[in-house]
């Protein structure tokens, strides 16, 4: 009798089942690329990234010039000698160019990273904790997110020096409130889930349950936002160099090559001067959304396609 | 009344009556009087006297040593409750669960979690009792690796006898969840709550999102492993056929309290207690000559488990109701039923109620 109980249990997969099966066969990441492959426009955006983040990294190999040397005569017109001209000072804007984006990307990576870091740290402890932990963490997010971080930033880059490091930390730390209240709501959901149930009695200890159950079942909607708060980062730190209290020259970054265009002669008689890095800023932005759009769509596995 | 019930139903738990093997009679599970009360949040601005619900009210009961205690009763009665208490998700508001007689209490300590992994649970919903970003075998590994029940050699054939002993083949475990389907994780959850060799397991609604045949299967397996490793259940359900066919004993719950306790098939062949005998008349019958057997239908609608109704809860449903029934709250007590079989009820009106039984048997003789 047992042997043919256990016999059945071989056939009893429905029919849905039966096509999950197949459909299951290929792993959770196979899964992914394939569904992130079918976002068009996110997987267009992915590759545009990868060859701007390459000649970005190896911007020394490829760049033309020395990105702080002075070559040639100030403001020169674009020609086959400096193929996006010269800036105001007489340096190579292709090669700027180039670096600027090194930094701009660099300072987007880190500053996201570190923002995720840190709201997902927050977020799980006051998620799975709550009560009054999960009071003071939030009352304290909710007071982050209300401040003119603009103001922040300003008050920040005066006390320190500005400068890269410190725009990636300042951004850091005032990018997390988001992801903090994302990973806590996913918490909140999750933590009541059979599965976590059954590993609480099965005796399991709270790190456990925190990292092995719960982090993992919140990835996808961390990656997903991460990309939004890489493009805000991205955007901030163009605002604050433009502003002149980002990265601060010589060194390049999309901001501060933006900064000719405060003059109205540049901006009518030398478009060579802002429009790259400016168009630079424009497709770093929309590409990263794009992807955030694409892994939103990859991730969740009720998208079957 | 025995017809309503399938034939293939009814034999099984018979002997269950008489006593056991003497070493059955041990008293492993004992839960004294505990309460669940939630406090309810109010959306006024200015809260008034702050109101509970009270999910589950002072329920006692013992299970003895492998034997399977059914626990029954409509949705929002409070079974599952019970239920999660004893394996320790939720902390009784008040009363004791003693397990092998020593009080179970939190789970802060390590200790203390240690002794509960002697009890186990099942789910209802086998797609959300598994984590979906784990392989079956990190969720049978996982918790015998934490608690040293084994070396981590003997890890790998620990798995692949677990997923025997369930029904699974050995490749199971290289798989994630949802490659199976909902009888196949059923056979997981059960895999991982037989993984750190628990007393008790709790079958919370084990069968009820699964389709009939698949049922059947599930309900066969739990009593097989009962009889191989001498497991104890508590049974959650308002599947009155599963629990009938697994359970020796039945308790029936009613917003938050057991009217009624008594073995298996006294419950089900003679209920004793009013809310039982409409509980158990409600079973649809696969049988059309029987298919205008009078059926007890409850007046209204479960009152509000905010508002407890003063006096026996059940009062203002049930059509034996007297005045005593009004102010007086009873207890459970024994009687003997028409058989000479004893059930604990908790009712005043058990005679009356039985006297109407017994006519509506006459009556149901009649017509066949």
């Amino acid at each position: 009798m047992q042997s043919s109980i256990r016999r059945y249990a071989l056939n009893d997969r429905d029919k849905t089942a039966e096509r999950a099966e197949t459909e299951m066969q290929e792993s959770y990441l196979k899964s992914v690329v394939r569904r992130f492959k079918y976002h068009k426009v996110g997987y267009i955006s992915f590759w545009i990234l990868a060859v701007i983040a390459v000649l970005a990294v190896f911007a020394p190999l490829i760049a033309p010039y020395d990105p702080d040397r002075i070559n040639a005569a100030f403001s020169a017109a674009p020609s086959a000698k400096y193929i996006l001209g010269t800036d105001q000072v007489g340096r190579d804007q292709f090669s700027r160019l180039l670096y600027g984006t090194r930094v701009s990307l660099l300072v987007g990576v880190l500053a996201t990273l570190l923002a995720t870091v840190i709201g997902v740290i927050l977020g799980l402890i006051a998620g799975y904790f709550g009560g009054m932990i999960d009071m003071v963490i939030m009352r304290f997010t909710d007071m982050v997110m209300s401040f003119p971080y603009i103001l922040l930033i300003l008050v920040a880059a005066t006390i320190f020096e500005p400068g890269m490091w410190n725009i990636i930390l300042i951004l850091g730390f005032v990018d997390w409130p988001g992801v903090a209240r994302l990973v806590r709501g996913s918490v909140l959901e999750i933590k009541e889930a059979d599965f976590v149930h059954s590993s609480q009695i099965a005796g399991m200890s709270r790190p456990y349950i925190l990292l092995s159950d719960i982090l993992p079942n919140v990835t996808a909607p961390i990656l997903v936002f991460a990309t939004s708060v890489m493009a805000i980062s991205i955007l901030d730190e163009s605002a604050l160099s433009f502003l002149g209290m980002g990265v601060q020259p010589p060194t390049a970054s999309l901001g501060n090559m933006l900064d000719g265009a405060q003059s109205l002669t540049i901006l009518t008689k030398m478009p060579w001067l802002w429009i790259p890095p400016g168009v630079m800023i424009i497709l770093l932005v929309i590409c990263v959304n794009f992807i955030g759009d694409a892994l939103r769509d990859a991730l969740d596995p009720t998208t079957i396609r | 009344m025995n017809s309503t019930l399938p034939s293939d139903m009814r034999n099984t738990a018979a002997g269950g009556t008489a006593g056991e093997a003497g070493s059955a009679e041990e008293i492993l599970l004992s839960v004294k009087d505990i309460r669940k009360y939630y406090p309810v949040t109010s959306s006024s601005l200015f809260p008034g006297r702050r109101k509970q619900v009270h999910a589950v009210d002072g329920v006692s009961f013992d299970i003895r040593r492998g034997e399977t205690l059914g626990l029954v009763g409509e949705s929002g009665c409070g079974k599952s409750t019970v239920g999660r208490q004893v394996v320790g998700i939720e902390q009784p508001t008040s009363g004791e669960i003693l397990f092998e007689g020593k009080p179970l209490s939190g789970m802060k300590d390590r200790e203390m979690r240690r002794i509960r992994t002697r009890l186990q649970m099942i789910f209802q919903d086998p797609y959300a009792a598994l984590n979906p970003r784990k392989r079956v075998y990190d969720i049978l590994a996982d918790p015998m690796l934490y608690h040293h029940v084994a070396a981590r050699s003997d890890i790998d054939a620990r798995v692949g006898q677990l997923l025997d002993e369930v029904g699974l083949p050995k490749n199971a475990k290289d798989r994630y969840p949802h490659e199976f389907s909902g009888g196949q994780r059923q056979r997981i959850t059960i895999a991982r709550a037989l993984s750190l060799e628990p007393q008790i397991i709790v079958c919370d609604e084990p069968v009820s999102a699964l389709d009939n045949s698949i049922q059947a299967q599930i309900l066969n397996l739990l009593k097989e492993l009962q009889e191989d490793r001498g497991l104890t259940y508590l049974f959650i359900a308002h599947g009155l056929g599963a629990v009938h066919y697994v359970s020796r004993r039945v308790a029936v719950m009613y917003l938050g309290v057991i009217v009624e306790v008594a073995d298996s098939e006294d419950v089900f062949r003679r209920p004793l207690h009013p809310y039982s005998r409409m509980l158990i008349s409600a079973v649809p019958v696969p049988d059309p000559s029987i298919r205008d057997r009078k059926v007890l239908v409850p007046q209204g609608e479960v009152p509000s488990a905010i508002d407890i109704p003063q006096g026996c809860r059940f009062h203002d449903r049930c059509p034996f109701a007297t005045d005593r029934c009004r102010s007086e709250v009873p207890v459970l007590s024994s009687y003997t039923d028409s058989a000479g079989k004893t059930h604990e009820v908790a009712c005043f009106n058990v005679a009356a109620a039985a006297a109407d039984a017994a006519t509506a048997s006459v009556a149901e003789g009649k017509e066949h």
